[in-house]
């Protein structure tokens, strides 16, 4: 089967307000559909990218606002997330979710994430801190060629 | 996110609309926490709900725990598709007792 090139979806920076928060969920939902993504699956993604700034927000920056860089790539019938900020560097041992009780919320977004992304890998962004999150899922959808 | 609470058959109801992030669920939080502390049985209503995150799921559970340690009636109704997904994922939706409407819970006497 003939390998398609790689295609750049989206960019963006923001620094997860909540405004852009928002109005980031609106450019994704909108890219997602024009590429064939079903609402289930628009839903889902959205969710994880969410679920992700989210955790570099509270985490890397102690629950303010700053850098993150959003890149949402389609490679053949898969889509690859990326998001890169400036946070001190994690280990990827971080990403590994805690045993989670039904009725214990931590590490719930975590959870989310793993379940609706097929891969989810962290790495340093570079020498100086800053951490690159990738994320992969297949495309579910009708409109491949699109 | 925007809310409105309303008594209604024995229950505060707690309509809930629009997106919950981590921005706006201590809102959600505080709307859902006030009517349990207030000693009422309590419905959550979902079907405005366009967006919900594992913070808004979150103050969801809080409300669970805290009906049951004040053994109040708490339960989620009309459950929006894209809410329902995320309890789904969340492995939460048997967890909580859910009505397809405010009409269809059991009338609190």
């Amino acid at each position: 089967m003939a390998t398609e090139p790689e295609k750049v979806l989206m960019e963006r920076r923001f620094h997860g307000t909540r405004e852009e928060m928002r109005q980031m969920r609106e450019a994704l939902r909108t890219v997602l559909a024009a590429n064939g993504a079903d609402t289930e699956q628009q839903q889902r993604v959205v969710l994880a990218v969410c679920e992700a700034c989210m955790n570099i927000v509270q985490h890397g920056y102690d629950g303010r606002p700053g850098p993150i860089g959003l890149t949402l790539r389609r490679r053949d019938d898969h889509l690859e997330v990326e998001l890169v900020d400036e946070a001190p560097t994690l280990s990827p041992l971080d990403l590994i979710p805690r045993q989670r009780e039904a009725l214990r919320p931590g590490g719930l977004g975590l959870h989310l994430i793993r379940s609706i992304m097929e891969r989810v890998e962290l790495e340093a962004a570079g020498a100086e801190g800053g951490n690159r999150l990738r994320m992969v899922t297949q495309l579910e959808h009708g409109a491949k060629g699109k | 996110m925007s809310y409105e609470v309303q008594l209604e058959r024995g229950y505060a109801v707690v309509y809930l609309e629009g997106e919950i992030d981590m921005y706006q669920s201590p809102e959600a939080r505080g709307a859902i926490l006030n009517c349990l502390g207030n000693g009422h049985h309590t419905l959550v209503e979902m079907s405005a709900i366009r967006y919900i995150d594992s913070s808004g799921v979150a103050s969801l559970v809080e409300g669970l725990q805290t009906a049951r340690e004040r053994d109040l009636r708490f339960a989620l109704v009309g459950v929006s598709e894209a809410a329902m997904r995320v309890l789904q994922l969340a492995r939460l939706d048997g967890v909580f007792t859910i009505h397809s409407s405010v009409d269809r819970a059991p009338e609190v006497k």
